[in-house]
């Protein structure tokens, strides 16, 4: 090594690869061409889109006095990289189409490599906001492969941890409803609430945001003494706290108007959709995955299915705030009757359950998330499919929008509450 | 293969979905009025495909699963798009994953990938490499041509050789 | 030589009144960070300077630091215009802000008109912003700004009109020595002062008015194309406005620098004059301070909702408003 090594700067390196690369493509070394234009496509051509569907045709051909704003994957408000072309007449929309795939990670592919306890990891990122569910339905689908139950404290451990995330997730959707629509407290109001939450949940799995909680069999760590004391005082504030957040919102006159009759779903729509979850019971619709098909522990709480009527934007604020006051009811029962035992059945490190195929729905916080597993006596599933309720929730939104102005499509959207990472997967 | 205790498992051909899943859906005994699911599944290079429905209804307690199958060769299937709004972007991604074509749907197009992509990610027989050196953008991005790889450049020394072997390459 | 000593002073009072600008707006900004952290249960800025006092002035230099960059195809001169008419809209009309007697920078016998006439200019400037941008989010952005605007110049205006017409004067000073006698005018003119907050709010596009830049949809309306210092000027410009209506707020119906109590409610002097710069200042800040409360607090309102209320609501309010004013004024010969 010489004593003076020149680091050659990143620019001469780039045109020195673009030149090579232009030589290789065949084409002269230096572009003539208007800075913008990407180098060697002048000999591979544009790639070839497939013809026109008939929706597409529908959206895309303008009338007169439309125009197709694009509120593009960097929004300033936004749930996830999504892109929505909408046209519009003035500030009236007449149709919207949502184009997704911009964090699409191939998860139910790469799943297919992952071994049974691996997977639970990978899934965690998908509804990156109730991630306890996330890794729930795995768990269940992969406890009924392999054919065993966890132990009843591991039930109650589970059920605990996505009640728990329930009421953050809630919360944080109430903070972007607001958001969405200018007003800058609620959000913050709904992190103070999610930071206890998180602060407690990272007592027990270690993680503030992406929990790799779950086992097959179990959960992985049993309840210690700062979880517990954690969830002592949260819960002696926690009605305070949503107190507080509700009065910046429920009677808040501006809040109201700008959310009472926008977005009416009605229930038959919503079902039709394939809408689910506190969305779905906002139209009126008595539809829980708990009480429907019970599921863990949930046959021994006692809830009641609630519902608004109304189906349009506040419906659905109120139906999540009354489920907040729904989980922290469910989370009381569940400190009472928590039994002893161990947390985890006695599972090998890579499970191989035999060839068989099982389905196991939940209620997320976002509606009817489920998963479709086969396994085929391998170490690795071979077939990983999770249903995510964003990603159909979404088809309500070109339903719902046309005829309404610019403005309320991010409210209504908002009050969807829709999380990429599900709808992307 | 066994199937969970709480699911009910039928098994049709692939183009008889509609009048199934419309008996399932509009009979009152069975009422079948929720579609919690439309998935597609792969069962390998030479052997069919499958498009499974999972329904729920409040008169029974268990879930159905509907297994409709579907050729390999000619991938068509009608589309439950008229029974269920809701099952458009389901069917989206089973085109654009497994490359199983729903005929009649309004929308056939991709979802997730970009919408030159030219193949179907989730199929048992997709391998990404040749699928890159296919696309269309083969040629200008180097990582997806292993014959561009200046090796040089992995080297510890640093200096005015990396450009010269820039240049020198062709 | 008194032409001499009157274009003097006049070139002096207007001087003051451009830097005047930048602390207020300084000042202004500090207290909406201080006070939105607070409604949100946070810190605020703690660092820069005790308190964080100094943190919205270095926001002001770095605002100068910052790349200045103009979109290839916009209009140039155009582009470059209209901060400056929104900056001087700003610092125009606070020529006429009655800060203590003796105080004024221009004493108008038609104050009143020359201030709500110069405001109108911050709504070209605005216009002008978005159709110079070349960018089809920000032409909307300012369509809608001068939409809202313009339709809420009528109620502001109209519901001054009561006021004057009580005082009999146009002139702000006049005003509060009417008031001085009368009593302040919040007492004569209620409905009056509800309309002037609200229009003023939509006229200074604070939220829940705030559609113009409605940054969950179009970006930043018309000023997403500005960096830099010309960015800076429109935020500025904001800001100065808020203190404008406030302290126009304050003296037109509030009493302007007259303490609350009538023992004494004005001195002379230069003593005077220090009291009543003080007492103005703190009614001005205490409406800055409601106004950044109502922006911590409200979403935004849409803007058909927007535009509904000030034509079917505020206009025939105000219009009645001035209807009954000038019926009791005739009839009690006030």
């Amino acid at each position: 090594m010489t004593s003076e090594v020149k680091i050659p700067d990143p620019i001469d390196l780039d045109r020195a690869e673009e030149a090579r690369l232009r030589r290789v493509a065949g084409l002269a070394a230096q572009r003539t061409t208007p800075a913008g234009e990407y180098a060697g496509f002048e000999s591979v051509g544009l790639p070839e889109l497939p013809p026109q569907t008939e929706r597409e045709r529908q959206v895309y051909t303008l009338e007169e006095g439309e125009m197709l704003v694009n509120m593009g994957p960097q929004h300033p408000s936004t749930h996830g990289v999504m892109r929505l072309v909408v046209k519009v007449r003035g500030e009236v929309v007449t149709d919207i189409d949502p184009v997704l795939g911009y964090l699409h990670r191939g998860i139910e592919k790469l799943c297919e490599e992952a071994t049974y306890t691996t997977v639970l990891t990978y899934v965690d990122p998908m509804d990156y906001l109730s991630t306890m569910h996330n890794e729930h339905a795995p768990a269940i689908a992969f406890e009924k492969l392999y054919g065993i139950t966890p132990p009843r404290r591991a039930e109650y451990i589970r059920a605990l941890v996505v009640e728990l995330n329930r009421i953050f997730s809630h919360s944080l959707m109430m903070g972007f409803l607001a958001l969405d629509m200018g007003g800058i407290t609620p959000i913050l109001y709904g992190f103070i609430n999610r930071d206890e939450i998180v602060d407690m949940l990272s007592a027990i799995s270690g993680q503030r945001m992406l929990f790799n909680f779950f086992r097959v069999g179990g959960v992985n760590w049993d309840t210690n003494d700062e979880f517990l004391s954690r969830l002592g005082t949260w819960r002696g504030n926690v009605l305070k706290n949503v107190e507080m957040s509700e009065r910046v919102m429920t009677d808040n006159e501006v809040f109201r108007a700008r959310t009472i009759g926008m977005g009416t779903l009605s229930g038959k729509d919503a079902i039709a959709l394939g809408v689910s979850g506190p969305n779905l019971r906002a139209s009126g619709v008595a539809f829980d995955v708990r009480k429907a098909h019970p599921y863990s522990i949930y046959p021994e709480l006692e809830f009641e299915v609630i519902t608004q009527a109304g189906g349009d934007s506040n419906a659905r604020y109120l139906q999540r705030l009354a489920e907040v006051k729904q989980s922290i009811h469910l989370i009381d029962q569940i400190i009472d009757k928590m039994p002893h035992g161990p947390v985890q059945a006695q599972v090998p490190g890579i499970i191989r359950p035999k060839p068989g195929r099982a389905y196991a729905a939940i209620e997320s916080p976002r509606g009817l998330y489920s998963v479709y597993a086969i396994s085929d006596g391998g170490p690795t599933p071979y077939r990983f499919r999770m249903r995510d309720p964003s990603f159909v929730s979404l088809q309500a939104i070109p339903k719902l929008m046309p005829g309404r102005l610019i403005a309320d499509t991010m409210a209504v959207m908002a009050s969807f509450d829709p999380v990429m990472g599900g709808v992307d997967k | 293969m066994w199937t969970d205790e709480d699911t009910v498992e039928v098994s049709i051909s692939g183009d008889r979905n509609v009048a199934v899943l419309q008996v399932l859906r509009d009979d009152p005994e069975l009422n079948f009025f929720f579609l919690a699911d439309a998935a597609a599944v792969d069962y390998g290079p030479t052997e069919h495909f499958e498009v499974v429905y999972h329904l729920y209804s409040d008169r029974h307690p268990a879930w159905l699963r509907v297994r409709a199958r579907v050729n390999r060769a000619d991938p068509h299937v009608p589309t439950i798009t008229g029974l269920w709004e809701g099952a458009m972007f389901h069917e989206r991604e089973m085109y654009d994953m497994m490359g199983i074509l729903f005929d009649g749907n309004r929308d056939l197009r991709r979802i997730y990938m970009s919408p030159d992509y030219r193949s179907f990610p989730q199929r048992k027989d997709f391998l990404l490499p040749d699928d890159a050196a296919d696309s269309s953008a083969a040629g200008v991005r180097p990582l997806e041509r292993p014959e561009t790889w200046d090796l040089s450049r992995l080297s510890d020394e640093l200096g005015p050789g990396v450009l010269a072997n820039a240049e020198g390459e062709s | 030589m008194d032409l001499l000593l009157g274009v003097l002073r006049f070139l002096l009072a207007t001087t003051l009144i451009l830097l005047l600008t930048v602390p207020t707006a300084f000042v202004v900004i500090q207290m909406e960070l201080k006070i939105i952290a607070g409604a949100q249960l946070r810190y605020g800025p703690n660092r820069v300077g005790p308190w964080g006092m100094f943190q919205s002035t270095i926001h002001g230099f770095k605002v100068l630091a910052k790349e200045d960059h103009i979109p290839d195809q916009a209009d140039r001169a155009t582009f470059t215009l209209a901060p400056w008419m929104v900056y001087m809209a700003a610092a125009m009309s606070m020529l006429v802000i009655p800060f203590a007697p003796g105080a004024i920078a221009a004493d108008f016998n038609i104050g009143i008109v020359y201030f709500f006439a110069v405001l109108g200019l911050s709504v070209v400037g605005l216009l002008v912003a978005g159709w110079a941008s070349y960018n089809k989010y920000s032409l909307l952005g300012g369509l809608r700004s001068a939409a809202q605007m313009v339709s809420y110049e009528i109620p502001l205006t109209l519901s001054v009109v009561g006021a004057v017409v009580l005082a009999g004067t146009l002139n702000f000073r006049e005003v509060i020595e009417w008031q001085l006698e009368h009593g302040w005018m919040l007492i004569w003119q209620p409905v009056g002062l509800a309309i002037f907050y609200i229009a003023s709010l939509a006229e200074i596009n604070r939220t829940p008015f705030d559609m113009v830049e409605a940054d969950s949809e179009l970006v930043a309306g018309p000023f997403t194309e500005y960096s830099g210092m010309r960015f800076g000027f429109f935020f500025f410009a904001e800001y100065v406005a808020l203190f404008i209506m406030s302290g126009i707020m304050a003296a037109l119906f509030f009493g302007g620098w007259l303490a609350p109590w009538p023992f004494p409610a004005q001195l002379d002097g230069f003593v005077g004059t220090l009291y009543g710069v003080v007492w103005f200042f703190i009614k001005t800040y205490l409406f800055v301070a409601l106004a950044v409360l109502l922006r911590v607090t409200l979403v935004r309102v849409r803007v058909d909702q927007l535009m509904g209320a000030a034509w079917k609501v505020l206009l025939p309010l105000a219009m009645v408003n001035l209807l009954v004013t000038a019926a009791v004024v005739v009839v009690f010969k006030l």
